[in-house]
């Protein structure tokens, strides 16, 4: 189903962090899992975007494309095209790399440097999740394969030689601690949960690890509700008649795919008046949100949406600027690396094909003149032999050079192909220019940070 | 230096050092903050009871016969209490609220000459000293119910604030705040009836009991702190009030006490 890559194929990301928008602007442009499918293929046929991977957590809904050069206002359309309501400032205001920058936004997104809370290690199995799914129905090509399986093993090195992982303060470890400031006694405490969310199970299991013994599950899949349930020792409850069980949940849990509040105001005021209103705390850890936030006003009731429960979990943890510095660091020497990568990967093929090129023609043209030379002696052939390999040599050096630095600087594509379409004719063994050859990594990026303008890989 | 004022400037530093540790202790948590916090509530204590015998032996009359002078009384007893409690009810934080409680109870009682003294005055008798004691123990458990109040706004504010660090970390959850609140209120109501039941049945023996009684402003105060305290406890049970409500007004409330215990004079 993937298009071959074209040689213009760039990798850009597209997106919005909890930096740029606030949770009740990103629920707007969230993508349900069942979503997905339909919105790559709108991208695919309106758009022509050869791969894509949507990748949308609570921190963030981000498109990583590998397509033909657009244009900034295109790409900032396509990260709304789902969401045709959403409100046009949003788009304004979504983050736009390409090549190198957008690789180095992938691997810092991967590694939880990008996160709310740094080092969580959950945004990376979103991004596998994620990448997982554009990969079955085909929207993964060689450009988003290469630089995504390098994230992930960045992510991997990143979390192992900063240690951002034990540092870290968790949501659940949050959440488990908003808890324990409400409520004296949590084995006492009825928890109920709503969705089957991986971020309101992890809660859970830390609540089930502080003493909760009580856990009610509502799904609006009943077999998923009765398969947690099992697990953990709770008892499955109807999602659609879940009311009775409202009132005797002290905590509560919410994590859907819903794109519409379960949780509203009127439903929570009966709630609170059949609690006698005792304290609940909802934990509302989806996006689009669960619960209104009016809930959240009414007396007795702590309400604690993704975005609190992060910023809380970011501020808690120690020595988060140097670790964070440090993670930073290995990106951009991981970055440094994949680009180095690339660049002989796209640079050595012009440069062999030239040399053999050359030398083809220096040995033919080398024969010819030996068969008009026959009184020569072995000495003097060899000492002709390597005049020739010399003079070649030193007529490439400069070249080779100039086509190294080019690419390094990501280029090369142009000199190479202008050196291959001078040089190498119609060479059978030299590759033309416009065959397919590794993908790009444009390196110019529209909207950066620190280091923007850093060396790209280049084709 | 005469015994009283070496005693009093001694229980006034103490106290004052009592308030300046916990407060401390509350507000960023020091090393050997507790130890400190500890040995200068029981000098105080030491100090403060000293000063009561002292003063007593002066004016030849214990320092229950008039409002202001037990003050030394309830003060005392709340800085033992706020002590004691902290284990018992499970709030550490209880006397970074009770103690500058304590210290202006302690001024308001040793300097604000409500000491009775005269023969007229000295009223002996079991009646009187239970009506006394009852009242100042229904105090004590109001104004631990205020410092739980207090502790419970603190927490809620910081919960609603979306805040987990700071002083109100060191603060108990707010289901144990309410506990001890509603606590206080169970105990320190029923102490307040019998108070006011054993004031009345000693002016019935002394055959004070009558229109003149019932207009003195100790008494009204009294029964306007007994209606207040009364009214908090129903409609928390009947649900009119809740959570921050009850904390709010049962500060409210022993504003009531402190102008009974303090203020009623000056309306005579």
């Amino acid at each position: 189903m993937t298009a071959g890559p074209s040689p213009r194929d760039t990798l850009l990301v597209v997106g919005v962090n909890h930096r740029v928008a606030p949770i009740e602007e990103r629920e707007l442009i969230a993508f349900r899992p069942e979503d997905l499918p339909g919105a790559l293929g709108l991208l695919r046929e309106r758009y022509s975007v050869r791969e894509c991977v949507i990748v949308s957590t609570c921190n963030r809904v981000e498109l990583y494309l590998g397509a033909t050069e657009l244009d900034d206002p295109v790409a900032r359309e396509l990260l709304l095209a789902w969401h045709r309501e959403m409100a046009r400032s949003l788009g304004e205001r979504a983050y736009l790399y390409r090549g190198g920058e957008a690789a180095r936004h992938l691997f810092e997104v991967a590694a939880g440097l990008d996160s709310m809370v740094v080092g969580e290690t959950e945004v990376l199995g979103q991004i596998k999740d994620a990448y997982g799914l554009a990969t079955a129905q085909g929207f993964v090509g060689p450009l988003l394969h290469s630089v995504f399986q390098r994230a992930f093993q960045v992510a991997r090195t990143v979390r192992t030689r900063t240690g951002l992982s034990e540092g870290r303060v968790s949501v659940p470890g949050v959440a488990v601690a908003f808890a324990r400031r409400i409520f004296e006694d949590l084995r006492e405490k009825v928890v109920l949960v709503v969705g089957g969310g991986r971020m309101g199970r992890l809660t859970l299991e830390n609540l089930i690890a502080e003493g909760v013994r009580s856990v009610l599950v509502a799904n609006r899949t009943r077999e998923r509700a009765e398969a947690l349930a099992r697990e953990v020792g709770g008892t499955a409850v109807p999602f659609d008649g879940m009311d009775p069980f409202l009132p005797l949940a002290d905590i509560i849990i919410c994590s859907t795919a819903s794109p519409k509040p379960v949780l509203c105001g009127d439903r929570m005021r009966g709630v609170a008046r059949q609690r006698r209103h005792r304290p609940v705390l909802i934990l509302d850890i989806a996006v689009p949100r669960d619960v209104e936030p009016a809930v959240g006003e009414m007396d007795g009731v702590f309400l604690y949406d993704i975005d609190d429960l992060e910023e809380v979990a970011a501020e808690n943890m120690e020595h988060r600027s140097e670790l964070l510095e440090a993670g930073r660091e290995l990106v951009r020497q991981e970055l440094e690396r994949f680009q180095a990568e690339r660049v002989a990967r796209d640079a050595d093929p012009a440069i062999v094909a030239l040399r053999e090129r050359l030398h083809q023609l220096r040995a033919a043209e080398l024969e010819r003149v030996l068969r008009t030379l026959p009184g020569l002696d072995p000495q003097q052939r060899v000492a002709i032999e390597d005049m020739t390999v010399r003079l070649v040599n030193k007529i490439l050096h400069r070249p080779m050079e100039v086509l190294r630095e080019e690419a390094a600087s990501g280029d090369g594509a142009p000199l190479a192909a202008a050196l291959q379409q001078l040089f190498a004719g119609d060479h059978p063994e030299a590759p033309m220019a416009g065959e397919p050859r590794p993908p790009a990594m444009d390196r110019t990026p529209v909207r950066g940070q620190a280091g923007e303008g850093e060396a790209g890989g280049g084709d | 230096m005469e015994p009283r004022t070496l005693t009093l400037l001694l229980a006034l530093a103490l106290h004052g050092a009592a308030a300046f540790f916990a407060i401390r202790a509350f507000v960023r948590r020091a090393e050997g903050g507790e130890r400190l916090l500890g040995l200068a509530t029981v000098g105080a204590l030491a100090a403060h009871a000293a000063f009561v015998v002292v003063s007593w032996r002066n004016h030849g009359v214990p320092p229950i016969t008039a409002l202001p002078a037990t003050a030394l009384v309830f003060s005392w007893l709340l800085a033992a209490g706020g002590l004691a409690l902290r284990r018992m009810l499970g709030i550490a934080a209880l006397p970074a609220f009770t103690s500058p409680l304590v210290l202006a109870l302690f001024v308001a009682g040793a300097f604000t000459g409500g000491w009775p003294g005269g023969p007229g005055e000295r009223l002996v008798g079991v009646a009187l000293a239970l009506h006394v004691a009852t009242a100042v123990a229904a105090y004590v458990a109001f104004a631990i119910g205020f410092a739980a109040a207090l502790m419970f706004l603190w927490q809620e504010r910081a919960l609603r604030s979306r805040r987990l660090g700071g002083s109100a970390s060191r603060l108990p959850s707010l289901e144990t705040l309410d506990r001890a609140l509603h606590g206080t209120l169970l105990s320190g109501l029923p102490l307040l009836t019998t108070s006011l039941v054993l004031g009345a049945g000693w002016q019935r023996s002394a055959g004070t009991l009558g229109q003149e009684w019932l207009l003195d402003p100790k008494v009204i105060f009294g029964l306007i702190t007994w209606a207040v305290y009364a009214s908090i406890l129903l409609a928390r049970q009947a649900l009119f009030l809740h959570g921050r409500r009850v904390a709010v007004i049962s500060i409210a409330a022993f504003g009531v006490v402190l102008f009974t215990l303090l203020g009623t004079r000056h309306l005579l």
